[in-house]
């Protein structure tokens, strides 16, 4: 079977470290794999989080938020800005329990990171006047 | 390890070097189970050591909890007919929960006392890990540990005074 583009190609099987072998650039994350693990994670949490504390609604969307970026980032290009933003996130996300404030202001640190790459972004896409 | 060295020293720990546990290792912690007390000595508690990767995987898939990757989840489960059968309704309904309790600390402590770090989980769907594990509807899933050789130092801990905590012949309201 022929790959599609931006597909990763189809399983061969489990590898000792359970995940299963799918191929895609070298040394990169299995794509389909990491995707179906943040896929139960989120159904589960999902159906946990009624029974929880309050603030651990907080730190699965911090935590999914993670796991997204660091499957976007094991495949980009060049995702230098987007590792620095999951390095960010994964020391608030750490702070979740003991120390909320410093959980919140951690997530403002990396909500603005990201505003301000998306203004860099626009600033290289806009036609000099 | 000092026992009171032990208890101060120890604190959960969520992430986790790759090296897998020597045999000799998950023998000497899986033992605790053996040795820790029971109510009505309803011995209702069973451990299931899981270390496959996929397996660990296919686990931490339905246990948002589960931080890491760790090299081992214990399964602290209890076989509720028999906590019923030996301890009655209180012993199903409480005992088994407080005996649960008793062995995961023991557990905790004596995985701090191998050199390695562990975390208890509660947030589980446990009729999926039922599902993965081949458990049986009677046998409750009560608690996950993960454990493996630590990979980040231990977080600091917020705790109460002891003022708060701890009261001597009368239970004091104004002292918090």
């Amino acid at each position: 079977m022929s790959d599609t583009p931006n597909r990763a190609p189809k399983s061969q099987g489990p590898m000792p470290n359970g995940r299963h072998r799918l191929g895609g650039p070298e040394g990169r994350q299995p794509f389909e794999d990491d995707l179906y693990d943040l896929f139960c994670f989120l159904v589960t949490a999902a159906r946990q989080l009624p029974r929880e504390p309050d603030h651990y609604g907080p730190m699965r969307l911090a935590e999914a938020a993670c796991r997204v970026a660091s499957v976007a980032a094991a495949w980009a290009s060049d995702a230098g800005d987007l590792r620095q933003v999951v390095d960010e996130l994964m020391t608030a996300r750490r702070q979740a329990l003991n120390d909320p404030d410093a959980f919140l202001a951690g997530l403002d640190r990396v909500i603005l990171r990201c505003a301000d790459l998306e203004r860099k972004r626009l600033a290289e896409g806009e036609t000099p006047a | 390890m000092d026992l009171f060295e032990a208890i101060k020293t120890r604190r959960s720990i969520r992430a986790y070097r790759p090296d897998p546990l020597a045999p000799h290792t998950i023998e000497q912690l899986v033992r605790v189970l053996q040795n820790s007390p029971m109510a009505s000595n309803a011995q209702e508690l069973r451990l299931i050591v899981v270390q496959q990767p996929a397996r660990i995987r296919a686990v931490r898939r339905f246990a948002p909890g589960l931080s890491g990757h760790p090299a081992a989840v214990l399964v602290l489960a209890a076989d509720t007919e028999l906590a019923k059968a030996r301890g009655g309704k209180d012993g199903r309904d409480v005992a088994l929960y407080l005996n649960a309790g008793v062995t995961l600390a023991y557990l905790l402590l004596a995985a701090h006392g191998l050199g390695l770090g562990a975390c208890p989980v509660r947030s589980f769907h446990a009729a999926a890990i039922r599902t993965i594990l081949d458990m049986p509807v009677s046998v409750e899933p009560v608690v996950l540990i993960s454990v493996g050789y630590p990979a980040e130092a231990p977080r600091a801990k917020a705790v109460p005074s002891m003022d708060e905590v701890v009261f001597y012949e009368r239970y004091a309201q104004s002292r918090a």
